[in-house]
């Protein structure tokens, strides 16, 4: 049998064509092979990150303030769970606690996504179960959740971390590296639905969160926070904010504000609440300033405590600055008598007797002006600044409080100056171990002591810290009240003020220093009748714990 | 009696005389068929069985076609193309719809695609018309087989079935090519077809000319129709020369190959087996093409010449046009690849394409005494 050249025309296309096929496989596989190869890698591998656990936040002994607890995130594939028969649906629907209507509606109202989280941060045991049913569409993510089992009492000093567990305010945020650790970073191989099918290798060892100890005693926290809680509502100030220092060794033992929130439930959270206003607000302390001023003549050596000083009557005009007394006229008395009765007059004139950089000088040297250091994220150093010309009512403003402004934190550094007999030490806000720094002497003992002494005044029954008293301990201590500044200047119509009582105890050598500014507040205003109160019922329950430990 | 009742049982129940090179090919094509849907399915033995019981009646049925005088296929051909045109417009009434098109016929236990049939029924019954007309053909034989082609055609288009349309009306093609056509009239109908493509393309619907835009440039649609093109190309390509290995392909595995089961299996094969696979795979279709037309040659009449041969390069096409579609050579329209993608009406016609061929020349002798010398 023969073939007409039709057979073999046909033979030949037949030919052309497998060997066009045989080109494209060779084309395929060979010439374009690394493109391809890579473009299937794009797709089906990605770099997943196993979350470390972060580390738990304690006080000084150990207690915690906040702690990460393992949760399960369900996320659904819309598009996947169409295979899911009714049955499925409802045992997924009484397994994950969602009525079955309202589970079906949410899935069909994401049906062109690829993933939509159908139930964030749930227990592990109830994930399980979620897991279990193997439904189509259905993913899980290990989480973790942070609790903060002290809540509000020491919420803005521990701050707070956002849904993707990153620090968001307060040591937190200020610590969040050493917390977060490093997260386990895998390559794996994913398929077409965003499923896990392998790991495929590690690409980065991780690392767990640290611990991290604040210095805080809890109990003390506890007590100052209540105290302070307490003393607002009850003059129905605006705010107030209370710090207890070690004086030995410069930690924070306790710290806390109000109005505050519970960290636990964010709806409870506004940025005002969250605020550490300890170190983040600033005002000007007034009377509390005195000391300093006191300390400043002292230093000169043309003043001693027992130095008399003229009040006129209770009176003094500065270029044209009425300066007044808060109580009645004092006639002519001792510099200790100018701080324990507070005489504005008083100070003013001794400040305005000596080199006004004298008096700055001094303020800087315990750490007016200049931040803490603490390392409190938002902390601020207040404003102590030298006017361009000195005038005498400069001076004097500044010699009684006004004119600067500070934080309470930075009060409280001040007063542990004068706690340290002229030491001053930096502010901690961990807790320190080993043997305690070994303090700057920025001013001599003695000049320190002698100030102590009247401060000790200022605490007895006829100062202006008599409701400061502690029973059982001697304290020494300075009263502010100062106006707040409004849109008009100090109006002291408007009754704006800041209530403020920095003690020290126990007098003679210090073990604590505490700080309490009460701002804008409606029923009273004197420092000491507001914020002294507070100061004698934190002290003298504190006190117990540093006996206990010493 | 009884003694003759046992003797014509045995002879029914004797195996047909096959050509056995051609058998043990079919055979190792069932088993890469096999191999490769084990690893499709992901490790799925379901899949396996229902396969295997597809492969069992195609056996069958390729024996009986096999055992099937010539003489009679030849007078049941046009029985058999009207019984598949019936089929066609039926499924067109009663069709049972599968991703969208209607394209099967339930018989409650199993169902079946009529337009798989007709990919048999067309040469069978084109060769018949022709192998009783000299050769080579006038223009009015030519034109009633155009006609032929054209009814069942017609009728696997409006389906909708446009892969298996084209090879329906391509395989008619082949035969009346084997059948002889004026050099002249094949220029002529070159020449008109390329001056009728711009008047095609201004009657295309829209979605089409996407469609076609899409082939000639995959990353226009990266996400839509440039979607499965993309993804086998990855497959294929990312196999390189020796394949990521049985089980290993992560294009198929992952659900980013779309139906890697049936029409894009040949890039799950590519991408586990790599070119040298391919190359298996495609050397073994070509030696049974080979086979066949040699089969074909062998013949001593007209319809079975012309049907085997175009049998035999019917089978080539099919496998030719499934891997230039995963490969990105064609438009994507939808075609299995013979015997190794699942899928049970097609691997029975095919089984029953390999039973007429293999088993042509053991009938040759009855042929040669039947009526009908060509």
């Amino acid at each position: 049998m023969r073939y007409s050249w039709r057979y073999y025309f046909i033979l030949f296309i037949f030919a052309g064509l497998f060997f066009a096929l045989m080109w494209r496989a060779f084309q395929l596989t060979a010439l374009q092979r690394d493109f391809l190869l890579a473009e299937g890698e794009k797709r089906s591998t990605r770099v997943q990150a196993t979350p470390a656990h972060r580390g738990m936040i304690t006080d000084r002994y150990g207690n915690p303030l906040a702690i990460s607890t393992p949760v399960t995130s369900i996320w659904i594939n819309p598009e996947k769970m169409q295979e899911v028969n009714s049955e499925q649906w409802q045992t997924l629907a009484n397994t994950i606690n969602i009525p079955l209507v309202k589970l079906k509606k949410f899935v069909r109202a994401h049906q062109s996504k690829h993933f939509v989280y159908l139930k964030r941060r749930i227990p592990p045991q109830q994930a399980e179960k979620i897991m279990a049913l193997s439904l189509p569409g259905v993913q899980s993510q290990k989480e973790y959740r942070r609790f903060y089992p002290k809540g509000e009492i020491a919420a803005q000093w521990v701050g707070l971390t956002n849904v993707d567990d990153q620090g968001m305010e307060g040591m937190e945020l200020a610590y969040n590296a050493y917390l977060a650790g490093s997260p386990e970073k895998y390559l794996v191989m994913k398929d077409r639905q965003g499923a896990v099918v392998k790991k495929l290798r590690q690409l980065k060892a991780g690392q767990q969160g640290q611990v991290l100890t604040l210095s805080m005693d809890h109990r003390m926290q506890y007590i100052a926070y209540s105290a302070l809680y307490e003393a607002v509502t009850k003059a129905k100030a605006k705010a107030g904010s209370i710090v207890v220092l070690k004086a030995k060794t410069g930690e924070v033992l306790a710290m806390a504000d109000v109005p505050s929130y519970n960290p636990n439930n964010r709806h409870d959270y506004s940025p005002e609440r969250s605020r550490n206003r300890a170190v983040t607000d600033t005002f000007e302390p007034g009377s509390t300033i005195k000391p300093f001023s006191a300390l400043e003549a002292l230093e000169s050596g043309k003043y001693t405590m027992d130095t008399i000083v003229d009040t006129l009557d209770g009176q003094l005009n500065v270029d044209g600055y009425i300066i007044r007394e808060h109580g009645q006229k004092y006639g002519r008395i001792p510099l200790a008598e100018v701080i324990k009765k507070s005489s504005n007059v008083g100070i003013a004139r001794v400040a305005m007797s000596l080199p006004p950089d004298d008096l700055l000088s001094t303020l800087r040297r315990v750490g007016f002006g200049t931040s803490t250091l603490s390392g409190f994220p938002g902390e601020v150093g207040g404003r102590l600044v030298a006017p361009s010309v000195w005038k005498d009512a400069n001076i004097a403003a500044l010699s009684f409080g006004y004119g600067i402004a500070t934080t309470t934190l930075q009060l409280a550094q001040a007063y542990n100056v004068l706690a340290n007999h002229g030491a001053k030490l930096p502010i901690h806000l961990l807790a320190q171990k080993g043997e305690p720094q070994i303090p700057e002497a920025v001013f001599d003992a003695k000049h320190v002591d002698a100030l102590l002494e009247s401060l000790h005044q200022v605490v007895s029954s006829t100062g202006t810290g008599s409701f400061a008293q502690v029973p059982g301990y001697e304290v020494a201590g300075k009263t502010g009240t100062a106006y707040i500044a409004g849109a008009k200047g100090y109006d002291e119509n408007a009754r704006h003020y800041m209530a403020s009582f920095v003690g020290m105890l126990p007098y003679p050598d210090p073990e604590l220093v505490i700080a309490v500014v009460i701002r804008d507040p409606v029923k009273g205003h004197y420092g000491g009748q507001i914020a002294g109160p507070v100061f004698a019922k934190v002290a003298s329950s504190v006190m117990r714990f540093v006996e206990e430990s010493s | 009696m009884t003694n003759r009742f046992w003797q014509s049982l045995s002879q029914c129940l004797k195996p047909a005389p096959l050509d056995v090179p051609l058998v043990l090919m079919l055979g190792l094509a069932c088993c890469m068929s096999l191999l490769i849907l084990y690893s499709a399915g992901n490790e799925n033995m379901t899949l396996i069985h229902t396969q295997l019981i597809r492969m069992g009646l195609g056996v069958v049925i390729m024996l009986l076609i096999g055992k099937i005088p010539t003489h009679i296929t030849f007078s049941w051909a046009p029985w058999f193309y009207a019984i598949t045109c019936t089929l066609l417009v039926a499924v067109l009434i009663i069709g049972v719809a599968a991703k969208g098109a209607p394209r099967w016929i339930s018989f409650g236990l199993f169902r079946f695609q009529p337009s798989e049939l007709s990919k048999l029924s067309v040469p069978l019954m084109l060769a018949w018309y022709l192998a009783q007309h000299p050769m080579p053909p006038s223009p009015k034989i030519l034109l009633t087989s155009l006609g032929l082609i054209f009814l069942p055609t017609l009728l696997v288009l409006i389906e909708p079935d446009l892969g298996t349309a084209c090879m329906v009306g391509m395989t008619g093609a082949i035969v009346i090519l084997l059948a002889g056509v004026s050099t002249r009239l094949i220029i002529y109908t070159t020449g008109m077809s390329i001056a009728a493509l711009p008047i095609l393309w201004m009657a295309m619907h829209n979605y089409q000319r996407q469609r076609i835009l899409t082939f000639l440039d995959p990353q226009r649609d990266p996400l839509g129709s440039g979607y499965h093109i993309i993804q086998s190309k990855i497959a294929i390509g990312s196999g390189g020369l020796f394949g990521k290995g049985w089980l290993q392909g992560t294009q198929g595995h992952l659900h980013f190959l779309p139906e890697h089961t049936t029409d894009f299996i040949f890039s799950l094969f590519g991408e586990e087996f790599g070119f040298l696979g391919s190359l298996l795979l495609i050397g073994l279709f070509i030696a049974m093409t080979l086979r066949g037309l040699a089969l074909g040659h062998a013949c001593e009449n007209t319809f079975a010449r012309l049907l085997v041969t175009s049998l035999s390069l019917s089978f080539f096409l099919s496998m030719a046009t499934n891997i230039a579609m995963v490969s990105g050579l064609l438009p994507v329209v939808g075609l299995p690849l013979p015997l190794i993608s699942r899928g049970g009406t097609s691997l029975v016609t095919w089984m029953a394409f390999f039973g007429i061929i293999a088993s042509i020349n053991f009938n040759k002798n009855v042929l040669s005494t039947s009526q009908h010398k060509l």
